[in-house]
């Protein structure tokens, strides 16, 4: 019994730590424009390929499994791994786009801190001064 | 000849670019299945049909062949507006003999428009674009009362465009094409039009037919917000079917009222063979409505889809069908139930066949899919189809009586 009650802590307590995780959405720090949270759903989704001012976007997710990138799914678009993988799989099958790349955090990091197209993912804790916080989870 | 062409050209032109312009990938599904209940069809088989254009059906013996499918989709950027696609689909049901299902090329007009050409599938239903990814939907597959048709692809252009209100996308597409199926197996062309499943001597009856869908001409309209996806489509088609039939004549050589011998006549006089095809029952406009959607809500997604089908045919058919269905969202569990009907009525007297509803047929479905890691799903579902069509053996078209099905498949993509 007790064994069963250290696991539901330890579950719950990794449940807590997830939803709880501060979670940004960085772009390029020239990129001063206002991102919304209905900007981020449009573009993390595919519904929208280019930011406010109509410049095109790069969207980029950190990789498939990445605990980070699994609550931003959760929280910013509503929608499990599973669930958000279905979709892009109607998506990239019927032609109508692909799911954006996948990269690990330092490689997000540096490829924003390098390009003034690109939106991505990144723990809150990790954003450095070369890349600007739109908007946070 | 157009279609080995176009195909020809869109497989060259992968071998053409450099690899890091080509992009792999595919879905598939192994799926097994066994009729578990229900009553003996005429055939002498409880049934349970799973998929009208490559006639899969299941009967009591487990069979893993009739849904399992395999596709590759290949995309190659041409030139930075232009991409090329194709996908490679083998499928069990049909022998694993590989298909080009899709090949078409798409060409970014701007950000928020664009043009393809070549060989899609059909917008009708809202799962008709990817009924076969059945990685995509909840289900083992979509509900075969509604996804029956022996056309599901077409050649020809589609023009699509996105804009943006607010929260909402919208996404009006018109497209346009044509397209013919021939030696369609399950299409066995007398017997659903005669209402018979065995006919007797005397009439005549055929294995397959060919069927075209030409001046096909539609519009498609997408509204969708991060909760709610909606899409409403109109189509139209010109629908002929073609089958080489032949005649039982029955001579009474002696004038005695007593037939004496039987003659099978499959030829003209002038030596063609006798095809059937040119009548109001075989050749006559299609209009398809549609609205469909789903609504996600935070544990719950509702998917529907109602359907209205207009034949100019000699009976004046009509299909109105429905399905909906309710997926309960745990990021690895997702029970569902679904219920899909479907009716024929007949709304003009085809030389005294009366008028009245002539087919009706519900599913049940009940099941679960466990989601295995980010790109395999295993799937249980049990269904339940009724028969609940007038029994009258001149006035029932339907070709099933009540079976319950159950199925276990994985899904995968990679």
């Amino acid at each position: 019994m007790r064994h069963k009650i250290l696991v539901a802590v330890v579950a719950l307590s990794c449940w807590t730590q997830a939803t709880y995780a501060n979670i940004a959405v960085i772009v390029h720090p020239s990129n001063q424009q206002v991102i919304t949270d209905t900007d981020v759903k449009n573009l993390f989704t595919g519904r929208q390929k280019s930011f406010a001012d109509g410049s095109p976007a790069i969207v980029l997710n950190l990789t498939s499994g990445d605990a980070t990138q699994s609550a931003f799914n959760n929280k910013a678009l509503g929608r499990s791994d599973a669930q958000l993988k279905a979709f892009w799989s109607k998506v990239m099958f019927t032609g109508k786009g692909n799911p954006p790349k996948e990269v690990d955090s330092a490689e997000m990091l540096k490829l924003i801190a390098e390009n003034p197209s690109i939106i991505g993912v990144i723990d809150a804790s990790q954003a450095t001064s070369a890349v600007r916080i739109a908007i946070t989870y | 000849m157009l279609r080995f062409l176009c195909g020809c050209l869109l497989v060259s032109s992968f071998w053409v670019f450099a690899e890091d312009r080509i992009q792999m990938s595919g879905y598939g599904s192994i799926v097994a299945g066994k009729v578990v209940g229900g009553q003996v069809d005429p055939s002498g088989e409880k049934e349970f049909q799973v998929d009208f254009y490559d006639y899969a059906f299941y009967t009591e013996d487990i069979d893993f062949e009739k849904e399992s499918m395999v596709a590759l989709q290949l995309r190659a950027d041409i030139v930075d507006n232009l991409k090329a696609t194709i996908q490679l689909v083998a499928k069990g049901a049909d022998s694993w003999s590989p298909d080009i299902d899709w090949a078409y090329l798409t060409y970014d007009l701007t950000q928020n428009s664009s043009l393809m050409v070549g060989r899609r599938m059909l917008p009708m239903y809202y799962f008709s674009e990817y009924m076969e990814v059945g990685y995509s939907y909840p289900w083992i597959r979509p509900p075969a009362n509604l996804y029956w048709w022996e056309i599901t692809q077409f050649n020809g252009i589609t023009y699509s465009h996105a804009l943006h209100l607010g929260d909402w996308t919208i996404n009006p597409s018109v497209f346009a094409g044509r397209e013919t199926q021939e030696d369609i197996k399950s299409h066995d062309f007398w017997r659903n039009r005669g209402g018979y499943y065995f006919p007797p001597e005397g009439t005549y009856i055929s294995g397959t037919a060919d069927v075209t869908w030409s001046k096909i001409l539609g519009i498609n309209v997408g509204f969708s917000n991060d909760w709610i996806d909606l899409r409403a489509s109109y189509f139209r088609t010109h629908y002929n079917t073609t089958a080489e039939v032949f005649f039982n004549d029955e001579l009474d050589l002696n004038g005695d009222s007593i037939v004496d011998k039987i003659v099978q006549r499959r030829y003209n006089p002038d030596g063609t063979p006798i095809i059937s095809g040119d009548w109001p029952l075989t050749d006559f406009d299609l209009d398809f409505f549609g609205l469909g959607g789903s609504f996600t809500f935070q544990y719950v997604t509702v998917l529907f889809d109602y359907n209205y089908v207009l034949y100019d045919d000699g009976f004046g058919s009509e299909f109105p069908t429905y399905y909906v269905s309710a997926v309960y969202n745990h990021d690895v569990w997702q029970p569902y139930i679904g219920l899909s009907s479907a009716k024929l009525k007949l709304t003009k007297d085809w030389q005294g066949f009366g008028i009245g509803e002539a087919e009706e047929h519900e599913i049940m479905t009940v099941g679960v899919r466990y989601n295995l890691g980010s790109s395999a799903a295993i799937k249980l579902e049990y269904n339940d189809f009724a028969d609940n069509g007038d029994r009258l053996p001149w006035y029932d078209f339907s070709y099933h009586n009540d079976a319950q099905l159950l199925s276990l498949g994985i899904d995968f993509v990679f």
